[in-house]
C-alpha cells in the first residue's frame, strides 16, 4: 500500500500490521507535513523524526518548516494516551496515532483493565474523527498473550475503516534452475 | 520510558548499511577506500550528536570532507616543505 493513495477522509481509520506499520505512518506523517499541520500521538515510542526528515527532503527544501507542522506527543503508558486523547482539542488537523495498542498490551496492566481504558479512548477517537482525519495503527499482540487480542478487535470494531496489512514473503531469488523451467 | 532517537551511532551504522550494497559492487581498492571514508565520519561523531541534525547523513558528508581537507592541508604543508628544501 502507497501512503500517496491512503484515504483521508474524516473518519477512524485503524490499520493493523505487525510492527504496527511504522514505515507507513511515518511515510504518511512526512505527507501531510508537507502540506499542512498534522498532530502525532506515539503509543509505541517508535515515531523516528530521521526518516521523517529524509523522506520531507525529497519531496521539499523546507525540511525545518515541514518538521515544524508535526506535533508530536509520546505516551508510555495507557493511562496516559487516554489522558492524552481525552484532553485533546477536536481540531481540522489530522490526526495520526502510531502503535496505539502498545502501552495496553503491558503485562502490567491486567486485561480488564487495559479493556476499560481502551474503552474510555475510543469514544474519544471517534470524536476526534468527527472534523478530522484520524488514523490509528496497531499491531497485533505478541504470541506469549494471545488473550490480549480482544483489544486489537475492539479498536477495529469501533473503526469506519478498517484495514489489515500482512507482510509479503521475501521474494525468492531466481536461480539458473528457475530461468531454464 | 527509553530514547525517543536512535543514539548517533546507531544512526551512522544505519547509514552506512545502507551503502552496504554500493560497497559490495566496489572494486576492492575502492572498497577500502570507502572503508576509509566512514572510518574518517566516524571520528567526528560526537560533533555530530552535538549538532542533533535533522538529516544526520549531511553532517557524516561534511565530516569525511573535513578529514579530507584536513589531507589535503597536511600535503600542501609538506609539500612546501619540500620544496623550501629543494631551493634552499
Amino acid at each position: 500500500m502507497d501512503a500517496l493513495t491512503l484515504p483521508l477522509s474524516n473518519q477512524l481509520l485503524v490499520l493493523t500490521a505487525p510492527h504496527a506499520a511504522v514505515k507507513l505512518m511515518l511515510e504518511l506523517s512526512a505527507r501531510l507535513a508537507l502540506s499542512g499541520e498534522l498532530r502525532v500521538l506515539d503509543g509505541g515510542n517508535r515515531f523516528n523524526v530521521y526518516p521523517v526528515a529524509r523522506i520531507i527532503r525529497r519531496y521539499s527544501p523546507e525540511l525545518t518548516r515541514a518538521l515544524a507542522r508535526i506535533r508530536l506527543a509520546r505516551a508510555f503508558t495507557c493511562y496516559q494516551a487516554a489522558a492524552m486523547l481525552a484532553d485533546m482539542p477536536a481540531e481540522t488537523r489530522p490526526l495520526l496515532v502510531i502503535d496505539l495498542l502498545a502501552t495496553f498490551y503491558d503485562e502490567s496492566v491486567n486485561l480488564n483493565e487495559s479493556r476499560r481504558v481502551l474503552a474510555g479512548c475510543i469514544p474519544h477517537l471517534q470524536r476526534l474523527s468527527r472534523i478530522a482525519p484520524v488514523v490509528v495503527s496497531a499491531k497485533p499482540p505478541a504470541p506469549i498473550s494471545p488473550e490480549r487480542a480482544v483489544l486489537a478487535e475492539d479498536l477495529r470494531n469501533a473503526a469506519a475503516g478498517d484495514w489489515q496489512l500482512e507482510t509479503l514473503p521475501a521474494p525468492k531469488a531466481a536461480t539458473l534452475w528457475d530461468m531454464g523451467a | 520510558m527509553g530514547r525517543t532517537l536512535p543514539s548517533i551511532t546507531q544512526e551512522f551504522m544505519q547509514e552506512q548499511e545502507a551503502f552496504a550494497r554500493f560497497r559490495r559492487a566496489l572494486r576492492r581498492a575502492d572498497q577500502l577506500a570507502l572503508d576509509d571514508l566512514f572510518a574518517s565520519a566516524r571520528q567526528h561523531l560526537s560533533a555530530a550528536a552535538y549538532a542533533a541534525h535533522a538529516l544526520p547523513m549531511e553532517t557524516f558528508l561534511l565530516s569525511m570532507m573535513l578529514e579530507q581537507h584536513k589531507e589535503v592541508l597536511r600535503l600542501r604543508r609538506e609539500l612546501d616543505e619540500l620544496r623550501g628544501a629543494l631551493h634552499g
